[in-house]
């Protein structure tokens, strides 16, 4: 038998390359390309009076410079609006470059062309725009308040939806009791390793325009290229080779330099090249989580939820070109875990003049959950009884599902849980993080420190389609080539979907080789988001191969003068079962698999038309066969799957200093089968963090003129392999039963109940409420002097 | 985030570079970078020339004698961090060392061009200050020595003339009865501090306070220096007490707020840390 590697720890095949500096990041290419450089907005709200480039221009280095003005055809248009939704009644998007009206510190407005980057700068510098600026909106409140974003947009709201589930109202008039709760969770962003980028060569030979791209989503990219330069899609490649990190943010496409990179390639004779630096990053690519939620829950007195009603803000920034994908996440996923027969949620999406908002990495979730299990925890606080026995008593049992939440989730379908065992995964953390015996650890804290517990638990929809393919192709050498149009930012694709294929086919792990995101390999596909890769194009690759299996089996039948029912593929070998010395390997498969007239080496001979294959009653290829031992698969899920977890967290606060340390960090996770131990663990592990930064170290801390006042890795205090803690984890493997290969998204998990646990466990240490996220030693100072319990 | 351009001038002697800085319009030290070079990244500097000091052989020595330990302009933060003779003859500064920034940080940045750049959040900066240290200074006018209380005049100005570069910077060494403590607190691992105090105590041969101050960090324009003197003389360690400590500290100082930390926050957090660090002085 080949030894099977799905659910084995296999070792990332991309990391000796990546960690040896042989990855190829967009940034590597085109040393010589001309640069772009953007002049950007240094106001939150402003009119352009007026821009003058004519000194910018004089500059040596400087191959040309664009405004709005110059912007020929469709590039003149506002960006598309990617994800339309009946609710998103005034959708915005942002031109290019500014037209007349500048809405966020840091939009384009300028578009320099230059030797390099160092001149593009110099050029920046002396490009003059005169500015008439306006008062800002920023934050929810700003939003509220009299100032607009958009003129044409009264309130700001972007939009105003509503979704129900039962009669809410009266279950809350029945409800013995009946609390009302306020939390808030600020902005925080993906913040990649790697920022945007995009290299643009115009091959004026083949006539094809060449674009390496750090995006989650090469093949749309090509599409939205060519729609905008409106050249056929033919004309266009787009590959994302390494990407050091996508987070949500690199979905967004196409970006203003998207588009002006490739319109610069094929007018300046030259390739371009823009590599976003890093104030770019804060101040012109997405953020996140900037959310204010308002809950009323009614109860009975064992703490049963009767109904839920919540209404919340969303703050989408200036413009919103991915719709309202996160708050409609967060309507639909607040639930969580639990029964809840009536629920209401309504949200108004606002604009303000700050960076737009896109889904990033929990995307939205992060806050349902907030609102969730905070909600969880007073129930138990009011009625006395313990937080861990209030989620038991409403948690869906597992012989209730498929479980219909009766909402439409983010893939416009219905969002119905699949599988899971959400008792068992919450005993199971507790039983790690040794709950029952707390009280004991609490009394023996040191002087000066109190310790705190917590626990959260959340549901994740995954895998959603519309679809994912795979392309698997068995090479006269030995080696299985396997393509996906989907692209990897650094998840470990090249490493799980060999796994897949090496045990659907038979063959070696070692010998499948992966290459994702090129639309020169895979021109169909969704990208990578939503956790969704292996899912989708998992499952995908599996059937590719499959269909590749049936075929070798077909043709070694005849070559083996075997029934093929009789054979088997072990260690890349089609054998007689049980006769392995009847065998044909699955490059010889792959030689007969290509009828030839032409001989290249010893094996093709086999294959040349005087080899004496076949009957001479049939044609070489057989009707409804195709030469090539190959195929593609696809996989189109009937809906999202639904992943989840429990995490558990014990802390201990220095009373003097207010600071929070983890003293043991416990995650229950549940992604259905697991490909790789490894690549789950390490997602989480990186979720968690992120998670972790979320909660007590990052903020985007915008002053009342709509600047970021943090846009740097010195103040933007992205947490140090040193803050994070050692994470314990356990997992609960309850396979989909919507695809073959009974698996759930991992990618997002680790993020989501991070804020939720630790102010959980705050709140325990502390004795007062915790209703935001972050929370600062400095805020956790000042609300522990609010509340009159200072340290003894 | 790229620098405008610059002419790089590499020094063949403090001389020389002296020389360079006097001639040269708008020229800038250059030593480890760590500080100068984000500025010119960010262009919140645009120096048009670079004057390199950090390979002068004269410039890289530690000298330590009976009474001070001398830190040349080109000594990094590590080298200091791992003399042998440095952690035995005045270990505050490798206590204060281990305290700035990260490991690739003090292998390029130098402890001379992190109190020419005389950022109040520099640890480096409130250590010269508590030990009443001196840097001296050389420039085409001749050398002449700035003791560290007229050094620092406000965030990131310095009482250095344009045409002067430090040369060296002079950390007297304690006593035998004199014990120190480096306490901080930042937000992450090898952060700027939110708030820092490093104390010293000196104290009399019956084992009695002499003398007793505190220097900090991240809570005014300068490094601000706290005597405990008139309270702390003549008593034992055991006998001070938090609240006195906080009280005297907390109405002395007025911080700044910031997108970190509130003002309320920093002076809280800078008078229980002058607590902690006079208390680990025994």
């Amino acid at each position: 038998m080949t030894t099977r590697s799905f659910g084995k720890a296999v070792r990332r095949t991309e990391d000796l390359r990546l960690i040896t500096g042989q990855g190829s990041f967009t940034d590597d290419a085109g040393p010589n390309a001309l640069s772009l450089v953007m002049v950007r907005s240094p106001y939150a709200n402003a009119r352009v009076v007026s821009i003058d480039v004519s000194e910018a221009e004089q500059l040596n280095g400087v191959t040309a410079i664009l405004t709005y003005e110059d912007l020929p055809g469709r590039l003149a248009e506002p960006l598309p609006l990617l994800i339309p939704h009946p609710s998103l009644s005034a959708p915005r998007t942002q031109h290019i470059l500014a037209k007349d009206y500048v809405r966020y510190v840091g939009q384009s407005v300028v578009a320099i062309f230059a030797a390099d980057r160092y001149i593009g700068e110099d050029a920046a510098e002396r490009v003059i725009v005169e500015y008439e600026p306006k008062v800002a909106v920023v934050g929810i409140d700003g939003a509220l308040g009299p100032n607009l974003v958009h003129d044409d947009v009264p309130r700001n709201v972007a939009a105003d939806h509503s979704e129900h589930v039962g009669d809410v109202d009266s279950a809350l008039a029945e409800a013995p009791h009946v609390l009302e709760l306020d939390f808030e969770m600020e902005r925080s962003m993906g913040s990649a390793l790697e920022g945007r980028a995009s290299h643009a060569t115009w091959d004026r030979h083949s006539r094809k325009l060449r674009i390496q791209n750090a995006t989650q989503t090469p093949t749309s990219v090509r599409f939205a290229v060519a729609n905008i330069l409106e050249i056929p899609d033919e004309q266009v490649e787009v590959f994302a080779i390494d990407v050091g990190g996508g987070f949500g943010t690199k979905v967004i496409h196409p970006w203003p330099e998207d588009i002006l990179t490739a319109w610069g390639a094929m007018n300046y004779e030259n390739s371009v090249k823009f590599t976003e630096d890093r104030v770019e990053h804060f101040i012109s690519s997405s953020h996140e989580r900037g959310q204010r939620h308002h809950a009323k829950v009614g109860f009975d007195e064992e703490g049963r939820l009767l109904g839920l009603d919540v209404d919340f803000v969303h703050d989408n920034g200036a413009y919103t070109p991915y719709g309202m994908i996160a708050p409609l996440i967060t309507a639909t996923q607040l639930p969580g875990p639990y029964r809840l027969p009536n629920y209401r949620v309504r949200f108004r999406s606002v604009y303000t003049n700050t960076v737009q908002v896109t889904p990033y990495r929990g995307a939205a979730r992060p806050h349902a959950v907030f609102t969730m299990e905070r909600t969880m925890d007073r129930i138990a606080a009011f009625l006395g009884i313990d937080r861990s026995e209030v989620r038991q008593r409403n948690f869906i049992q597992p012989d209730e599902f498929p479980y219909d939440l009766g909402m439409i989730f983010q893939d416009g379908r219905p969002a119905i849980y699949d599988s899971g065992d959400y008792p068992e995964m919450l005993n199971k953390a507790l039983s790690m993080i040794e709950w029952d015996s707390f009280a004991e650890r609490r009394s023996e804290a040191p002087p000066g420190k109190r310790r705190g517990i917590g626990v959260a638990c959340y549901v994740e929809g995954t895998g959603l389609g519309p679809y994912e393919g795979g392309h698997v192709r068995v090479e006269t050498g030995g080696k299985i080539q396997v393509s996906t149009g989907l692209a990897s930012s650094g998840q470990g694709h090249h490493t799980v979907f060999a796994q897949i294929v090496a045990d659907e086919l038979g063959v070696p792990f070692e010998d499948v080789e992966v290459v994702t995101g090129d639309t020169r390999r895979f021109q169909y596909a969704v990208g990578t988001f939503a956790s969704r890769a292996a899912v989708t194009s998992g499952n995908a690759v599996a059937e590719a191969a499959r269909l590749v299996k049936e075929k070798a089996i077909a043709l070694a039948a005849d070559a083996l003068e075997a029934n093929p029912e009789d054979l088997e593929i072990v260690d890349g070998q089609v054998q007689v079962k049980g006769t392995p010395v009847r065998a044909i390997p699955l490059s010889q498969v792959a030689v007969l698999a290509n009828p030839l007239r032409y001989s290249f080496s010893e094996a093709a001979r086999a294959a040349t038309q005087f080899a004496g294959n076949g009957s001479f009653d049939e044609p070489p290829i057989k009707p409804g066969e195709d030469p090539g031992l190959e195929a593609t698969g696809w996989y189109s899920p009937i809906r999202a799957t639904f992943a989840s977890g429990t995490h558990a967290v014990e802390v201990e606060i220095d009373l003097a200093t207010s600071e929070v340390e983890i003293l043991r960090y416990c995650v229950v996770h549940d992604c259905g089968r697991i490909i790789n131990p490894l690549i789950v663990e390490g997602q989480i592990h990186g979720g968690v963090a992120q998670g972790i930064a979320g909660a007590l170290y990052e903020q985007l801390a915008y002053d009342e003129d709509g600047n970021l006042q943090n846009a740097s890795f010195m103040d933007f205090l992205m947490p140090y392999c040193t803050e994070i803690p050692k994470i314990e984890i356990d997992h609960l493997e309850t396979p989909s039963p919507l695809n073959p290969l009974g698996i759930k998204g991992a990618g997002e998990a680790g993020v989501i109940p991070v804020s939720a646990v630790i102010a959980s466990a705050i709140e325990d240490a502390e004795g007062f409420e915790i209703n935001q996220m972050p929370l600062f030693p400095s805020d956790l100072h000042s609300m522990r002097l609010a509340s009159g319990r200072e340290p003894a | 985030m790229k620098p405008a351009s610059f002419d790089y001038h590499r020094a063949t002697s403090v001389e020389d570079a002296t020389q360079l800085l006097s001639e040269l319009e708008d020229a800038k030290i250059l030593a480890g970078g760590q500080s100068l070079i984000p500025l010119m990244n960010f262009r919140l500097s645009t120096p048009p020339h670079l004057i390199d000091i950090s390979n002068l052989p004269e410039l890289s020595e530690i000298k330590v004698d009976d009474r001070s330990v001398t830190v040349g302009a080109a000594v990094t933060h590590t080298t200091l961090l791992k003399t042998q003779r440095v952690a035995s003859e005045l270990p505050l500064l490798v206590d204060a060392e281990k305290l700035v920034a990260h490991e690739v940080i003090r292998n390029r940045g130098t402890v001379c061009g992190s109190l020419a750049h005389a950022d109040p959040a520099g640890e480096m900066t409130a250590v010269i200050r508590v030990l009443d240290g001196a840097v001296r200074t050389s420039s085409v006018d001749g050398e002449r020595t700035i003791q560290a209380v007229d050094l620092f005049e406000g965030p990131l100005q310095s009482s250095l003339k344009e045409n002067e570069v430090i040369v060296e910077a002079i950390f007297p060494k304690l006593g035998r009865n004199s014990l120190s403590s480096f306490r901080e607190v930042a937000r992450r691992h090898g952060d700027y501090a939110i708030a820092g105090a490093v104390s010293v105590v000196d104290y009399d041969d019956a084992r009695s306070i002499a003398s007793a101050r505190t220097a900090f960090l991240s809570v005014g324009p300068v490094p601000i220096l706290i005597s405990f003197d008139q309270l702390l003389a003549k008593t034992k360690i055991s006998d001070i007490g938090h609240d006195e400590i906080y009280e005297i500290v907390s109405s002395q100082l007025n911080p700044q707020a910031d997108v970190h930390a509130s003002a309320d926050y920093r002076r809280h957090l800078a008078a229980e840390l002058a607590w902690e660090s006079l208390k680990a002085c025994v």
